[in-house]
């Protein structure tokens, strides 16, 4: 009996192993950029961009024992609202890392954009195909400093306070393409730049699916 | 069907009969690949030397080299740009060529069609390496100011491949010929998806068998007639 639940035992950790798969990077290098992913629209959830000639990335977690969870990280949108009749604000934030070994310099990048209050989930759906000029949307930073404390994998929406207070600067953004789910779910692609003061940030590129629980508005 | 198959059946025993020869062929023509490639139509031309080195009949090895030259495949594209100095989005004209390079070997057998012509059907099949080489261009892009959304990208891909081939010589030695080429058996497994996929060229070509050991086959015949002759020689004692 004993060697029986041995192999059982056995049977289930050799199942469970042979079902670890690392969910996939989908960073395809930009043969024009290097260190940028291409342009895509297949809800790849990366986003790339130079930071002053420096190509960064959203970071990648790697998933826990069994394959369970992993992957890109994701970005968090949700809406900053408004004292009395100012507008809200909608922010779309995903951590950033070096694309390669070296140390960071920022941990956030930031984009936000002013909104009517009552701004729903399907306005943002419909501003597919609409490019922003810079006077429109603010970009931020958020020096990796500033929350070197925090676990912001534990606390994703953390980034929104931080948009706040973080230096910004005028920002372009083109939202090439946006499509809803009938469940919430949002995929979007688009591509995005901004100066603060001497900081250019260039040739940004995002491909992201943020499933309704990630959408916090 | 039965019938064809019939006289199919009597034309292959009946070739065993007629005269073999090595020899080299070098054809050329169009093809076209059939593997449903839903974005793009590939042409190539192909030119195919095939080299079939035994004269005997219980040898049907032969050998095959065929490189297709590809007409260039048309697809569209859509870039866009942060520029506001600039249309947000443009069409952009993608071009995808397709380089095949096979080598196989594999076995030909013949029938002979018109014996007074010399006229012969062949049929080989052959199993080979293939090298598919897409190269992808877009034309008039400003890579400075735009981006490609899901851009297409080159790719060398390489595996095997079954060939069926029916050719036809008339005519002193011409050649006309039909040729199949399955598509990769170890196909694209990349997780970026592309637009297009492996070709399966389906070619029409002509060309020239150029037979180079007819003086090894008179030795033989003659070797066979003095045989024969010796034979009637012994019927009359």
């Amino acid at each position: 009996m004993t060697d029986i639940k041995l192999y059982l035992i056995a049977g289930v950790f050799i199942f469970c192993l042979m079902g670890c798969k690392k969910p996939p990077r989908n960073y395809y290098s930009d043969q024009d950029d290097p260190g940028l992913s291409r342009l895509t629209s297949y809800g790849y959830n990366i986003a790339t961009n130079y930071i002053n000639g420096v190509a960064y990335i959203n970071p990648y977690n790697d998933p826990s024992y069994f394959g369970l969870g992993g992957g890109n990280v994701i970005p968090t949108l949700s809406k900053i609202l408004g004292r009395g009749t100012t507008d809200d604000t909608l922010a779309l934030s995903w951590p950033v890392e070096v694309n390669s070994n070296v140390q960071s310099n920022y941990r956030y990048i930031s984009i936000l954009m002013p909104v009517p209050k009552g701004f729903a989930e399907n306005e943002f759906a419909a501003l597919s195909g609409e490019r922003f000029d810079s006077n429109t949307n603010i970009i931020a930073l958020t020096p990796y400093l500033a929350d070197s404390y925090y676990n912001y994998y534990n606390y994703p929406t953390y980034s929104d306070s931080l948009a706040y207070t973080s230096p910004r600067g005028p920002s372009n953004i083109y939202f090439v393409n946006i499509s809803m789910s009938p469940s919430g779910d949002l995929a979007m692609a688009g591509l995005f730049n901004g100066n603060i003061g001497d900081t250019a940030i260039t040739n940004g590129r995002f491909d992201f699916y943020l499933s309704s629980s990630y959408i916090h508005f | 069907m039965i019938k064809s198959l019939t006289i199919l059946s009597c034309c292959i025993l009946l070739s065993l009969s007629i005269r073999a020869q090595s020899y080299l062929g070098l054809s050329t023509g169009i093809a076209k690949d059939v593997n449903d490639n839903h974005n793009e139509t590939f042409y190539q031309i192909p030119v195919t030397l095939q080299w079939k080195p035994f004269w005997s009949h219980y040898n049907p090895f032969m050998m095959e080299l065929n490189y297709d030259i590809p007409f260039t495949g048309s697809n569209t594209a859509t870039a866009y740009t942060l520029n506001p100095s600039l249309p947000a989005s443009v069409q952009l004209q993608e071009q995808v060529r397709p380089y095949v390079f096979t080598a196989s070997i594999g076995m030909g057998w013949r029938t002979i069609i018109d014996k007074e012509r010399n006229n012969i059907l062949y049929f080989n099949v052959m199993a080979g390496v293939c090298n598919q080489y897409f190269r992808v261009n877009y034309k008039h892009y400003d890579e400075t100011n735009y981006e490609i959304l899901d851009p297409d990208v080159n790719s060398d891909l390489t595996s095997l491949v079954l060939i069926g081939e029916m050719a036809y010589k008339f005519h002193n030695n011409m050649i006309i010929m039909l040729r199949a080429q399955t598509p990769l058996i170890d196909q694209y497994n990349g997780s970026y998806p592309l637009s297009y996929k492996d070709v399966a060229p389906f070619q029409l070509s002509f060309g020239y068998n150029f037979y180079y050991n007819k003086g090894h086959n008179d030795i033989r015949r003659k070797h066979i007639d003095t045989r024969r002759k010796r034979r009637i020689r012994y019927d009359r004692y």
